[in-house]
């Protein structure tokens, strides 16, 4: 078994205050806690921490740790001594769940650390998880069956924190709309004793759409159009989520014009609707004969786009 | 026959129900319901149900507290403010998807 140097897992002295090590542990909390950590290592790396904190924050526990330390030579195997403990006081529970062999040995349950008072026993609940849970819109528009990879920091015989990977399938309803917490009971982590098991909590979270932007049960489309389609009307095939439809453009429909397709959006009570919004795209004037047809526009329609700017004097 | 996958829990929680699934005291859930945790636009019909996004901020802030040294408030607050931002930064990253294929 691995000796822990909680001290350096910390980064304070061995005769650190205890004012030392809280601001110590809270820094690094700051630093490595998975809800607000931005380094790639958080998970594992707060784990440590916690369990570091855990043994130097209790006077008891840190003493009984101290004694040990001082016998302990760097590179030798480390065995707990037979004595372990003796001399104590009874305190608390022991360690959440995932601390190492090592925290487990020393301070886990059935040490000398948690063998409780009587009458007082020792459950502890299981810790949650929230985990993000990445579908396509297509996915969330049909719902079913989806398998999750999650990742969850364990101790290793080593000490050495690492992810462990643990696979869950997971059925999810039609039209969940990006954001939406799952809630799975039971799925955290166990729990010790009497407490009970821990939850998951699934924040569904939609991956971008080639074609649709997604506004909770809403969609959008940006619909190319040429521009006697959007002056002059026309019936055209849209795609949608359920499958490719007809739209009727209406004559006189204007750049940016939005058209809705009602129902067309997540599905849902009520459902979302599907928008369409006109982006008018022009004809490329790449061919003699096209040119001509733009100069004969530009001649005889009398259009000025910037009407409404009023008179653009040059600086 | 066992099913081989999770149902999500479709159900709301009673209070005596959310204080079971997290082992909490009631005085917790409700200091953080002071909080406005949950939400300061309650339903009025039935202020003391809860969602599974409830459970998940009360489970959150109690994991932050406990993780980060905070008081209530600040965990309270720390989970709205994440909230927020993760809203936001799915918000910009749709708008900035339809602002490049409009353009």
């Amino acid at each position: 078994m691995q000796f822990k140097d909680y001290y350096s897992l910390l980064g304070v002295a061995r005769d650190a205050t205890a004012e030392d090590i809280k601001r110590a542990y809270r820094r690094l909390a700051r630093k490595y806690h998975p809800d607000v950590s931005k380094e790639t290592d958080a998970e594992e790396r707060f784990k440590e921490v916690q369990e570091a904190y855990e043994v130097l924050k209790d006077p008891e526990k840190r003493a009984a740790y101290d004694q040990l330390g001082r016998d302990y030579r760097p590179g030798q195997e480390f065995r707990p001594p037979p004595d372990w403990g003796s001399g104590f006081e009874f305190s608390g529970p022991g360690g959440a769940a995932g601390f190492s062999d090592f925290f487990e040995q020393l301070f886990g349950a059935g040490s000398p650390f948690t063998r409780g008072r009587p009458g007082r026993g020792f459950d502890l609940r299981g810790e949650d998880h929230h985990a993000q849970m990445e579908l396509s819109l297509e996915q969330a528009y049909a719902g079913g069956v989806h398998t999750l990879e999650l990742r969850r920091p364990e101790a290793g015989p080593d000490g050495r924190v690492s992810l462990r990977q643990r696979r869950l399938n997971v059925r999810i309803p039609a039209g969940v709309t990006d954001g939406q917490v799952i809630r799975l009971a039971g799925q955290g982590s166990p729990g010790h004793g009497r407490g009970g098991q821990g939850d998951l909590y699934l924040t569904v979270s939609l991956l971008p759409h080639r074609l649709f932007a997604v506004d909770k049960r809403d969609v959008t489309l940006s619909l190319p159009v040429a521009p006697w389609e959007a002056a002059l009307g026309a019936t055209v095939q849209v795609p949608t989520l359920g499958g490719t439809v007809e739209l009727r453009i209406p004559g006189g429909s204007r750049a940016g014009q939005k058209l809705r397709l009602k129902g067309r959006g997540l599905p849902g009570s009520p459902p979302g609707d599907q928008y369409v919004v006109l982006q008018i795209v022009l004809p490329p004037a790449d061919t003699p004969r096209a040119r001509e047809l733009y100069e004969q526009m530009r001649k005889e329609l009398g259009f000025d786009p910037r009407q409404a700017l009023g008179g653009v004097h040059a600086a | 026959m066992q099913r081989d996958w999770c149902e999500a829990d479709a159900d709301t929680l009673g209070l005596e129900g959310l204080v079971e699934a997290l082992g909490v005291d009631t005085s917790v859930v409700v200091e953080y319901e002071q909080l406005g945790l949950f939400g300061t636009s309650r339903r009025g019909a039935s202020p003391w149900r809860f969602s599974a996004p409830d459970v998940e901020r009360l489970s959150r802030a109690l994991r932050l507290s406990r993780d980060l040294e905070l008081h209530a408030a600040a965990a309270a607050l720390l989970v709205e403010l994440l909230e927020e931002r993760a809203r936001l930064r799915r918000r910009v990253a749709c708008l900035e998807q339809l602002a490049g294929r409009g353009g």
